[in-house]
């Protein structure tokens, strides 16, 4: 009986979450059948960055903060793991709350310094913070330094190694990509997810309604965080590796275009357009060892064209499947 | 002890003082609202019309003097928490949140009031409890018919009657309206004053407006800030005859 609420929630989100979750679902077993094994690890990786893009649309497109060190909560998560493992601590109950926890915890320090500041000094203190967390570790000679750290194995879940069958990661990573997504997807249209939207567009007009932009704003903060290191967990398990070039700033460079590929705010659009972003990287460089010449003006040229990335273009196909209502 | 709650004003200020280096945009201003009543605020441009009621709301911080809010000071809080103490104010220049519908802006000013203004899981479209006094409220003030319309797209005078309808929405005991009619036609401003009207007697009112024809009609109380300093405060009446006030700022033609 209530009208839509959200211009972008005219178009529901149902179908394009439910075409890419079977799709993704529906991967391991085109791969067994035709026998391409590479096929399942590499949607692996791509699903866990995906993750990572996903949990910085909901500061970046529903928030509307501009962050340039979410790589850091990826570094993180995966650093955290890594030492675990490497200590025989690396039990799925004890790297995974840990993760999530040191994650949230560098979120919530951080988010309290930079979201008193906006615009450009937002852009510039959260890359400050995730070139800390690069450097730092980089410092950790104990667990190899510069050169990152080669794990002695993944992660067991009650000291079993089921994580180390790679058609069991891959359900997991989905299960946590999806399950994430879904979350998202619910809290944006919810009341908590309302509030942040309102003050992307206006947060004085929201503070005087009585709402605690900076609280809000934390709590979205410190979620997207720990996201991100859940993806940093899955990949350190992924990877058998820890490199401080996980916390780069220009993964989160990487990340912040992959959100932009797929429509900033649509949610689903960020896992397209991870996945999307990660393809045309693995394809063009199998093409031509110079494949970035031709990677970053097709980018460009992307986002230049399609007015609110995959997100957009999917929409307004939709519109004219649904009798070309031109307004 | 006599019981004075009655007859207390519900918002009262004290000496309030702002400066922007040298320039004192508030200079020693003290006035009153009573429950229930309007209290006009009027004065040439760059008077400090503005400034104070930023400073009312907790938008900017006054370098001297106090606020009290039913008794109580409020002069340091922050801006959510005179919000929540039942404070609401509509903005000179057009506030509201663009690409939500009208009912969505009114239901999110509803929300701030709700038992759990943050839920993380049910949806707000088809939240009843948020929508229904919403849709109430789009009807009082004029825009039934536009709930479901993207509050960017709506025109000038109905975003200012959405303004109001989010300021009700918090069920405040005094709301400060800063120029409603700004930018209006005449037959909009009349229907707002009006509205205004209606809702006298219900919430007290701060109203900053240059409308002259509308202050008069609404108004228990005028006050006249010229330089950041209160000229004169009386009745309507008063206010319109005082030849320090027609001198300094009314002139001739506003009546």
């Amino acid at each position: 009986m209530s009208g839509p609420l959200v211009l972008s929630s005219k178009r529901s989100s149902f179908w394009p979450v439910v075409v890419l979750c079977l799709g993704l679902a529906l991967v391991p077993v085109v791969a067994v059948l035709t026998k391409q094994g590479h096929w399942i690890s590499l949607t692996t990786q791509m699903m866990i960055l995906a993750l990572a893009a996903l949990s910085l649309d909901l500061i970046l497109g529903i928030g509307g903060l501009l962050s340039f060190g979410h790589a850091a909560f990826i570094g993180l998560g995966a650093y955290t793991t890594g030492i675990l493992i490497q200590e025989g601590k690396g039990d799925v109950l004890v790297a995974l709350p840990m993760s999530l926890a040191v994650s949230g915890l560098f979120a919530f320090l951080t988010g309290i310094i930079a979201l008193r500041t906006r615009g450009v000094v937002f852009i510039m203190i959260t890359l400050a913070f995730g070139q800390m967390a690069y450097f730092a570790a980089q410092a950790l000679y104990a667990y190899g330094g510069d050169d990152g750290l080669t794990l002695d194995g993944r992660s067991t879940l009650f000291g079993l190694k089921l994580l180390s069958n790679k058609i069991v990661f891959y359900y997991l990573t989905f299960a946590c990509l999806a399950g994430c997504l879904l979350l998202l997807q619910r809290l944006s249209r919810a009341r908590f997810g309302r509030v942040l939207l309102g003050a992307r567009d206006n947060a004085v007009r929201m503070e005087s309604l009585g709402y605690d932009v900076f609280r809000v704003r934390l709590m979205a903060y410190v979620l997207s965080g720990m996201m991100a290191g859940l993806a940093g967990f899955l990949l350190a398990n992924h990877t058998e590796f820890v490199s401080p070039a996980y916390a780069a700033w220009q993964r989160s460079g990487d990340l912040i275009f992959m959100v932009i590929i797929g429509g900033v705010g649509s949610l689903w659009g960020a896992v397209g357009g991870a996945l999307t972003y990660l393809l045309l990287e693995e394809g063009l460089s199998g093409l031509t060892e110079h494949w970035k010449v031709i990677f970053g003006p097709l980018i460009i040229l992307f986002v230049l064209l399609t007015h609110g990335g995959i997100e957009g273009v999917v929409g307004r196909f939709r519109d004219l499947l649904d009798g070309g209502r031109h307004d | 002890m006599i019981d004075t709650a009655v007859s207390r004003p519900v918002l009262q200020i004290e000496g309030l003082k702002k400066s922007f280096g040298a320039l004192n945009v508030t200079n020693g201003v003290s006035l009153s609202v009573n429950p229930g009543e309007i209290h006009a605020l009027i004065g040439p441009n760059g008077a400090g019309k503005t400034t104070l009621i930023h400073q009312i709301a907790g938008l900017l911080r006054p370098d001297a003097g106090q606020i009290l809010f039913d008794g109580q000071d409020i002069t340091t809080a922050s801006m959510p928490q005179r919000a929540r103490l039942g404070l609401a104010r509509t903005f000179q220049i057009t506030s509201i949140v663009p690409s939500l519908t009208a009912l969505g802006n009114v239901a999110l000013a509803v929300q701030a009031g709700a038992d759990k203004p943050l839920g993380f899981w049910n949806p707000v479209d088809s939240d009843v409890s948020l929508n229904e006094p919403a849709r109430t409220l789009l009807d009082t003030v004029g825009l039934g018919a536009r709930a479901a319309v993207i509050a960017g797209q709506l025109s000038h005078g109905e975003k200012r009657a959405l303004e109001i309808a989010m300021a009700l929405a918090l069920k405040p005991r005094v709301i400060l309206l800063d120029e409603p009619m700004a930018g209006m036609g005449h037959e909009e401003s009349a229907r707002l004053t009006d509205l205004l009207k209606s809702l006298k007697g219900t919430y007290a009112m701060l109203l900053v407006e240059h409308d002259m024809e509308a202050v008069f009609s609404l108004a228990d109380c005028v006050s006249v800030l010229v330089d950041g300093q209160v000229l004169a405060t009386g009745a309507a009446d008063m206010v319109r005859n005082d030849p320090q006030v027609r001198a300094a700022y009314l002139g001739d033609e506003a009546f």
